[in-house]
């Protein structure tokens, strides 16, 4: 009996071991003996150096993670990294945490017909779920699938490769809910969709909403600080006074969703005075005739009553900034302003981008310019040639023509679950039900698709919704392909395995969906190691898997940037353009002109507003113990009420109110502060997170977008997050 | 038939632990299954030890199986769940990130003064953090990892993600018991069980029906009382 038991423990025995001795002969120590000396070897131990890249948000800053005994005993940041410049952040230091969380995803889940799920094997995964999609592209096509994922290197690759295998053009990215507005509005103008404000070397810089102290890249906040210090003249114009206020010269409140009229303005004041750099208008540009007839109308004194800001102030700032060109620009904005806020979000990026043209700014040092980057060549092996392109576009490009193709608008995706033209999704780390829209409409659309799964680390609103849930190693466990960065000398960098695998029942994304590939008679497209594919990527920039794994990033100095004009753009006409036939065909005018809101606040409604805190990249890092902790400390999780609007309606700081959209009512404590203009609640946006699975978020705040009603930006595809309006009240009266 | 206190501890592993439709057929046969209720009963009653090493009791502190266990419990141990419900009960509940999550893995449970990880970021649980934050791979972890290794024991690969899982503590208890290990199968036990307390909560917590590892987890904690009373 005691043998056959032994056969069946949990434990094997190694070879030749015998236990009795090994425990009599000193190898059975006591826990207090074991800790006693642990200390002392772990204080001399051998210190291993990894380096990664973080996944706290996207910008995945480099760094090298320090292990000792299997374990991470700090992080630091990689000098030469562009976005982090040697420097984490408070999230990428708390973000390791999920490493080791106990809310972590150990094995494959399916939900069964009680609603709950239970762990399934991957066989039986991987069979199934395959099974579903073979059926959905022989039955309605392979336009009838969806992937949303929010990317990151390897995520980007595998998710976008299935999918054309499979003849899917649908890959989309949380664009929707962050930048795309941006983005769009601003290829329409430079035929590109970023430029970076030489904040340091400039005279002046105007930030419409963005705070590199809030959605933070650090390296853009050293940035800031040397200008700073340097006498740089900044200006924040911003409905509330945000965390990057403290090193700027002045702090303009504006009404949300009024940055274009404040643009067209300043705009107005630079060519009625007839100040703007004729030359590179003359040159470089096409259409400025159609904006400056159309710009009259748009004096400073229509855009004070609009925007809240003085008519002189506009007058002031337009005239102190073409004084400061071509060393001044207005900084491009991201989500909180006009990433995704409005239905005039991406014309307002689109107009910023011609005022700047105005200042004659575009490649001058101080002004706005374009960081080179390096990308990997074509990769000879034939296991890696990429499968044919789909026949179709991505799902809602005729709806949303001007979105940028390389987003896409997954929303729209999503709402055509309802319609019956999209039957299947696949999540990979992505929110997306949690915060790319109204979260309770997404959930009710996820669950009505034939086949959902979502891959995570954690369970999420968007696991929750799903069939299946696939359970992802966290990014400290994994190697990924190399990420290609651009800055002012472009980097390539890596994300490599600093721990082993701490649940044997997760699996990375390339395995993920390399296994699924097979199951989906496509595995021909996955016939390599994900080892195998970042090697010969490094190759093709004269670089190893070896040796980027020993150095972490390599640089590329002959492509450094070097400041001088920007003459050619990407657009039709090769030039800046002022008019767009795209914009025309999608129903804007031509060149931008001003868009009223959706919806514009009553006598007693407050437009509601988000956006980050220094701590938290949206509903990414809310379960993080470490850094909710710094929120319950401060009360971070308060939505803010303007000082003076809070004394008429009788409310007190920490009082708890009651916030009501038509679509969503809540209660919570409120922070009352003179850092807000007096039209506008401020929600930061992580908070409000309903799945007891997250034992530190579950709970706490009020969710931001739970207040939003389904729409989209026309046009641009945007998610419109902050075209609400709400009405506060005393919880209670 | 006999199964001895080492034989009884490997049981107790296999049920906290994914065993095959034969397996648990096997162990849950009406004779081996009594054979282990009375060993429960003897290790309750005398201690882990055996044979000649066995400790004289003229003042035995031990309990016996009704003291231990509710009447439903005892019940539950007469009659083992069947295979198709262990299965389903370690599918929704012996996973991670759940709401009815149960994982019965000791760093989830215990209460580390260190928290985490040696000073370290991954895993931390900093002074700051709320306590009802858990983390895997707590030092108890890192303790039954390379214990595991000095006494030339080798984790499967589906369990290499938790040294400290309650079959593998089980798992080891039973070697040292089986190989005469008695003092240390003692210290090992005294040390490394009493986290069931707080396990035995959670199992409480969850909605279906969980007695019979409630009982399970009440009959550790008993073996453990009286072995804590001898040693003291």
């Amino acid at each position: 009996m005691s043998q056959s038991m032994t056969r069946r423990s949990f434990v094997k025995r190694g070879t030749g071991a015998a236990v009795a001795a090994a425990a009599l002969g000193g190898g059975f120590v006591s826990f207090g003996d074991w800790s006693t000396a642990h200390a002392d070897e772990a204080a001399s131990a051998e210190v291993k150096q990894v380096h990664s890249l973080c996944n706290s948000c996207s910008s995945k800053c480099g760094f090298t993670a320090h292990v000792v005994t299997g374990r991470v005993r700090t992080m630091i940041g990689d000098a030469e990294h562009p976005y982090c410049d040697g420097t984490l952040c408070a999230r990428g230091y708390g973000y390791a945490d999920i490493a080791y969380s106990e809310d972590r995803l150990t094995n494959p889940l399916k939900r069964t017909d009680s609603g709950a799920f239970e762990a399934i094997s991957w066989d039986d995964a991987i069979k199934e779920i395959a099974e579903k999609i073979k059926r959905i592209v022989e039955d309605d096509g392979p336009q009838a699938l969806a992937m949303i994922q929010d990317p990151r290197p390897s995520g980007s690759y595998y998710t976008k490769r299935f999918m054309n295998a499979l003849g899917s053009a649908n890959v989309y990215t949380h664009g929707v809910a962050c930048n795309m507005s941006k983005v769009s509005g601003t290829m329409q103008a430079l035929g590109v969709g970023d430029f970076t404000s030489d904040v340091a070397n400039a005279n002046m810089v105007v930030f419409l909403g963005r705070s590199y102290a809030d959605g933070i890249r650090p390296s853009s906040l050293h940035m800031l600080k040397e200008a700073h210090d340097r006498g740089v003249h900044l200006v924040m114009v911003d409905p509330r006074q945000n965390a990057s206020c403290l090193y700027v010269d002045e702090w303009i409140p504006i009404r949300p969703g009024t940055d274009l009229a404040f643009i067209l303005a300043m705009a107005n004041v630079l060519v009625s005075e007839d100040t703007y750099d004729h030359d590179y208008i003359a040159n470089y540009t096409e259409g400025f005739e159609d904006w400056a007839a159309r710009l009259p109308e748009y004096t400073p004194e229509w855009a004070a009553k609009i925007t809240g800001i003085p008519a002189e102030t506009i007058t002031r700032l337009a005239h102190e900034l073409w004084e400061a060109a071509p060393a001044a620009s207005i900084e491009q904005g991201w989500r909180a302003s006009f990433g995704c806020s409005h239905k005039n979000s991406g014309e307002t990026a689109r107009a910023l981008c011609l005022f700047n043209t105005l200042l004659g700014c575009w490649g001058a040092e101080g002004g706005a310019v374009f960081y080179p980057s390096v990308s990997a060549g074509k990769l000879e092996d034939p296991r890696f040639a990429a499968p044919p392109a789909p026949a179709e576009k991505i799902v809602g490009a005729k709806e949303f023509p001007l979105a940028a193709a390389s987003m896409g608008v997954s929303t729209y995706a999503l709402q055509q679950i309802e319609e019956g033209a999209v039957k299947g999704v696949i999540f990979y780390q992505s929110n997306c039900v949690g915060g790319y829209s109204n979260p309770k409409q997404l959930d009710e659309w996820v669950r009505k698709a034939e086949l959902s799964v979502a891959i995570d680390v954690q369970m999420t609103e968007t696991c929750a919704a799903c069939q299946y849930v696939l359970p992802d190693t966290s990014y400290l466990e994994r190697l990924e392909i190399p990420e290609f960065v651009g800055g002012k000398v472009p980097v390539v960098a890596l994300r490599d395995r600093v721990l082993d695998k701490i649940h044997p029942e997760t699996k990375p994304v390339d395995e993920i969906f390399s296994e699924l590939g097979r199951a989906c008679g496509v595995g021909q497209y996955f016939d390599f190691t994900v080892d195998e594919l970042a090697d010969a990527q490094l190759a093709t920039v004269g670089l190893s898997l070896a040796q980027l794994q020993k150095e972490g990033i390599a640089t590329f100095p002959e492509k450094a940037y070097k400041p001088a004009p920007k003459t050619t753009w990407g657009t039709p006409s090769k030039k800046v353009q002022f008019t767009s036939e795209a914009c025309a065909k999608a129903g804007f005018t031509p060149s931008p002109t001003w868009v009223e809101p959706l919806v514009m606040p009553e006598e007693g409604q407050f437009r509601l507003i988000g956006g980050k805190q220094t701590i938290h990249t949206h509903t990414q890092t809310a379960n993080i113990a470490s850094l909710m902790a710094i929120s319950e400390m401060y009360g971070l999780e308060r939505p803010w009420i303007n000082a003076d609007v809070a004394r008429e309606l009788g409310i007190e700081d920490g009082d708890e109110v009651e916030i009501s959209s038509d679509v969503f009512t809540g209660k919570t404590r409120i922070k009352v502060t003179e850092r807000i203009e007096p039209t506008s609640i401020y929600l930061p946006s992580h908070y409000g997170r309903m799945i007891p699975e997250q034992h530190v978020s579950y709970g706490i705040g009020l969710s931001q977008m739970d207040f939003v009603p389904f729409h989209i930006e026309p046009g641009y595809g945007g998610t419109m997050a902050q075209e609400t309006v709400v009405t506060v009240k005393k919880a209670g009266e | 038939m006999s199964v001895g206190n080492a034989d009884a501890f490997a049981i107790m592993a296999r049920c906290f632990s994914a065993s095959t439709e034969g397996e648990w057929s096997q162990l849950t046969s009406p004779a081996t299954w009594s054979g282990f209720v009375d060993a429960l009963r003897r290790l309750l009653a005398f201690g882990v030890r055996e044979g000649e090493s066995a400790r004289p009791h003229p003042f035995a502190p031990g309990v016996s199986l009704n003291e231990v266990l509710s009447e439903g419990e005892t019940q539950e141990m007469f009659l083992p769940p069947s295979f198709q419900a262990k299965a389903t009960f370690e599918a929704r509940h012996f996973i991670g990130g759940l709401p009815c999550s149960a994982m019965p893995v000791e760093s989830l449970y215990s209460s580390s003064p260190h928290g985490g990880t040696e000073n370290a970021v991954a895993g931390e649980a900093s002074l700051s953090a709320p306590a009802k934050k858990a983390f895997y791979g707590e030092p108890c972890a890192q303790y039954m990892a390379d214990l595991l290794g000095r006494l030339g024991l080798d984790m499967p690969d589906g369990g290499k993600g938790y040294p400290d899982h309650l079959s593998v503590e089980l798992d080891v208890l039973s070697l040292l018991v089986g190989e005469g290990c008695f003092d240390e199968a003692e210290t090992f036990l005294v040390e490394r069980f009493a986290w069931l307390t707080a396990y035995r909560k959670r199992l409480l917590a969850l909605v279906s029906d969980a007695g019979f590892y409630l009982a399970l987890v009440d009959l550790i904690l008993g073996i453990r009382a009286v072995v804590l009373a001898e040693t003291d």
